[in-house]
């Protein structure tokens, strides 16, 4: 299991929480390399947000989303002290999560 | 009032009209010049169509969808490098159940498609990769209906393989 690959962040502001995720993946195409070595497709194909612990994003993704996948989202309903949960699942079965709680935004 | 004076009236109200109208929307001059620039030609851009509908109805199980100008899709126009083009879409459609994100001319045009919950705002920013030149459109699904916005980018520089 991959550590410490997301950064996470959650900012409330006027009932909004604006979440945002830096994820630190290489999301390879399947190609051949510069030097003619294969390169296997490796990329995050699930993403999943649950805030306090019920589900508010599901996104299935593919190759195509750039290297070290940068993302973020809204939802309301969101309380300072709540906690998101953020995780990842690769094509070869690695994964990551990550926990935060809801911060005021300055 | 003689006629020249007449004459001389008619042609600066109007004159200074057309310079007032012009100076306040410049980019009607420039517009044409924009987009005229043979970034598809008609054949390329009905297999992009097609392309399209093909991934919709993989996605969705039907290609009907309506154009509209409720779902926006925001990029820069000329990205300096395809592998991580920012993509912001953006919608005032109700009850959005979920966002897919489709680049027809890129090798595999299915980006990422988004299940909001109810409580999401309807708002997905990430970056993408592009090979060519083409649309990065984004299918919105509101109320058992599909919307669909397009948003061309003029990519130089391919970032498939990145």
């Amino acid at each position: 299991m991959a550590t410490d690959t997301i950064r996470l962040q959650a900012k409330l502001k006027e009932n909004e929480t604006l979440i945002k995720v830096l994820i630190t993946h290489p999301m390879d195409v399947e190609r051949k390399a510069e030097d003619g070595s294969q390169v296997s497709a490796h990329f995050i194909k699930e993403i999943r947000c649950l805030h306090n612990g019920k589900e508010v994003l599901l996104a299935t993704w593919t190759a195509a989303i750039s290297k070290n996948p940068y993302l973020s989202f809204k939802f309301k309903g969101g309380k300072v002290g709540d906690t998101v949960t953020f995780s990842w699942l690769d094509n070869k079965d690695d994964k990551d999560s990550a926990e935060t709680t809801i911060k005021e935004a300055v | 009032m003689s006629i020249a004076r007449r004459n001389f009236l008619k042609t600066t109200v109007v004159g200074s009209g057309i310079i007032w109208g012009v100076s306040l929307f410049p980019q009607w001059l420039f517009a044409e010049e924009s987009t005229s620039l043979p970034t598809l030609s008609p054949a390329e851009q009905e297999a992009a169509k097609q392309l399209f509908d093909k991934v919709v109805t993989e996605v969705y199980g039907k290609a009907e969808y309506e154009i509209s100008s409720k779902v926006t899709v925001k990029s820069p126009d000329r990205p300096e490098n395809g592998s991580a083009v920012n993509v912001e879409v953006l919608t005032d459609l109700p009850a959005v159940k979920s966002i897919t994100l489709i680049a027809a001319n890129n090798p595999a045009p299915m980006l990422a498609k988004f299940n909001l919950s109810e409580g999401m705002e309807s708002y997905v920013y990430t970056r993408i990769k592009l090979a060519k030149t083409g649309n990065v459109s984004a299918v919105v699904e509101s109320e058992g209906k599909l919307y669909v916005a397009h948003k061309e980018v003029i990519v130089t520089v391919g970032g498939c393989g990145a």
